[in-house]
């Protein structure tokens, strides 16, 4: 028996662009049988309208098609924007020379002849793959450590310490990027602590460069309201909101947010929202886990955004969480789905614990990793002491 | 192609097609829909009857179209969302910003 090699660590999804029938599921099955999951095109006008939505990571195609050949495909691809970074294979039994060279000054990565035994064209592109995840790991670092050179960080190093409070968080961009979930805590003095957390519409690069905007403004605002002795979330939120809205460069971009404020002295947390989940609350005095929702809209929605006041007294042993919707995002039997409910059930038997916060962050937090996250995940957990 | 669109007295009906609306394809449903919108039609009707998940990117794009239409007085209803899908939009409230119906029939039924 011959053993394939180790597949990459995440599952990828090859596209394979071939005619022949026989050689299609030959290719498919041995493919799937090293670990990647395959989608398949009998002609090059088919691969193109599957792409529309469907984004492998590698597109394996033959050279010799009906209708439209390898290298007009191959053509058609590098012409779209949206698809032409996608390495590109050929797999043929066209080996002459001319052709070869032709092929791949079309940026392919490679020209496997079809003849060549099934496990080492495998092996081909193992290899090719597990060279363009390092390149992209080392890319990605790269820019991280560019970015904290900057001092630019959405997400902060630590929990503040707030007397009365025991304050915890948690994020994870959606693979490893930096994204367009933003976490902070501003201290205003010994009474009064805000939280918040927020999510900019996006992924990856885009979102995580507009999060440094949004941050400054929301910090810009509450600063300012409390130069102005003003703590009235849903006046600070709306001029937040105003100033989004406003920013021409910010037209498109919007975010949620869930803004707390924790009162020492009263024992009180003050929250609103903008177009974020609503929040949860146990009190281990019923054993009870709500949730409560704000009515606010996404930040530059609106130019009035409708944000109120909510209020919770916490009790000792209180707690509540806030998170944004990369939490709630689960894969269902190969599918995506979105469930808040399923959430709450899953962290509701961590609630009322001494170290609750330890504990979902092993039962629950620990276990999102690159095959099952889909979107930036981000939590502020608070438990009144 | 995100979206199979047909157009009747300036009222559009739109389907995605995609079973995720994601990332992936959020940037070309915002482009199809702002075409749409600034041939100067007076409603969309976005239908969600393929869609089983919908990411920040695509609500991000969804409501970029509504920004665009609003000042351009072009309705842009949802329609036929599939539980997930409506109780994520009413979660973060987006049903205070876009009428939201069952169906095209019952979304053309406020139409007189």
């Amino acid at each position: 028996m011959i053993s394939f090699p180790d597949p990459p660590t995440t599952v990828k999804k090859i596209l394979l662009v071939e005619d022949n029938l026989l050689f299609r599921r030959v290719v498919e099955s041995a493919l799937v049988k090293a670990g990647y999951t395959c989608v398949l095109s009998e002609s090059a006008s088919e691969a193109l309208e599957l792409l529309h939505s469907e984004t492998p990571d590698l597109i394996l195609s033959d050279y010799d098609m009906p209708e439209m050949n390898g290298f007009d495909f191959r053509q058609e691809v590098l012409l779209n924007p949206n698809i032409s970074d996608i390495p590109f294979v050929f797999l043929t039994s066209f080996t002459d020379n001319k052709l070869v060279l032709e092929g791949l000054n079309m940026s392919a990565l490679d020209f496997i002849n079809k003849e060549t035994p099934i496990p080492v064209i495998i092996s081909k592109l193992n290899n090719i793959i597990k060279t363009l995840e390092n390149e992209h790991v080392r890319s990605v670092r790269e820019l991280k450590v560019a970015a904290e050179a900057l001092n630019v960080k959405s997400i902060p190093t630590h929990a503040p310490s707030v007397s009365g409070y025991r304050i915890f968080y948690w994020h994870r961009g959606y693979r490893g990027y930096p994204g367009g979930d933003f976490i902070d805590f501003v201290q205003v003095d010994s009474r009064y602590c805000f939280a918040f957390l927020g999510d900019i519409m996006g992924k990856k690069w885009k979102a995580w460069f507009f999060t440094f905007g949004f941050l400054s403004y929301i910090r810009a605002a509450i600063r300012f309201c409390v130069l102005d002795q003003d703590f009235n979330l849903a006046t600070i939120v709306q001029k937040i909101n105003k100033l989004i809205y406003l920013d021409e460069s910010l037209q498109n971009i919007l975010s949620s947010l869930s803004l707390l404020l924790l009162d020492t002295h009263t024992g009180r947390v003050h929250y609103t929202g903008a177009g974020d989940l609503p929040l949860i609350s146990y009190s281990p005095k019923t054993g009870r886990t709500s949730t409560v929702q704000s009515a606010g809209l996404l930040l530059g929605l609106l130019e009035d955004g409708f944000y109120d006041n909510q209020e919770l007294t916490m009790q000792h042993g209180d707690q509540l969480a806030i998170f944004t919707d990369g939490m709630i995002d689960i894969p269902s039997n190969g599918a995506k789905k979105s469930d808040y409910p399923f959430f709450v059930e899953k962290i509701t038997p961590y609630l009322g614990k001494p170290d609750s916060f330890e504990l979902i962050r092993k039962h629950v937090l620990d276990l999102i990793d690159d095959n099952n996250q889909m979107d930036d995940a981000s939590i502020i957990f608070i438990e009144k002491q | 192609m995100i979206l199979k669109v047909e157009e009747i007295n300036r009222v559009v009906q739109a389907t995605i097609l995609p079973e995720e609306a994601s990332l992936t394809n959020a940037d070309a449903f915002k482009e199809e829909m702002i075409s749409i919108i600034g041939r100067g039609v007076r409603l969309v009707i976005v239908s969600f009857e393929n869609v089983n998940y919908i990411d920040s990117s695509f609500l991000g794009s969804l409501v970029v179209a509504l920004k665009y239409a609003m000042p351009r007085n072009v309705d842009i209803y949802l329609v036929s969302l599939k539980p997930d899908v409506k109780n994520l939009l009413t979660l973060i409230r987006m049903d205070r910003v876009f009428r939201i119906f069952n169906n095209y029939d019952e979304a053309m039924g406020t139409l007189s």
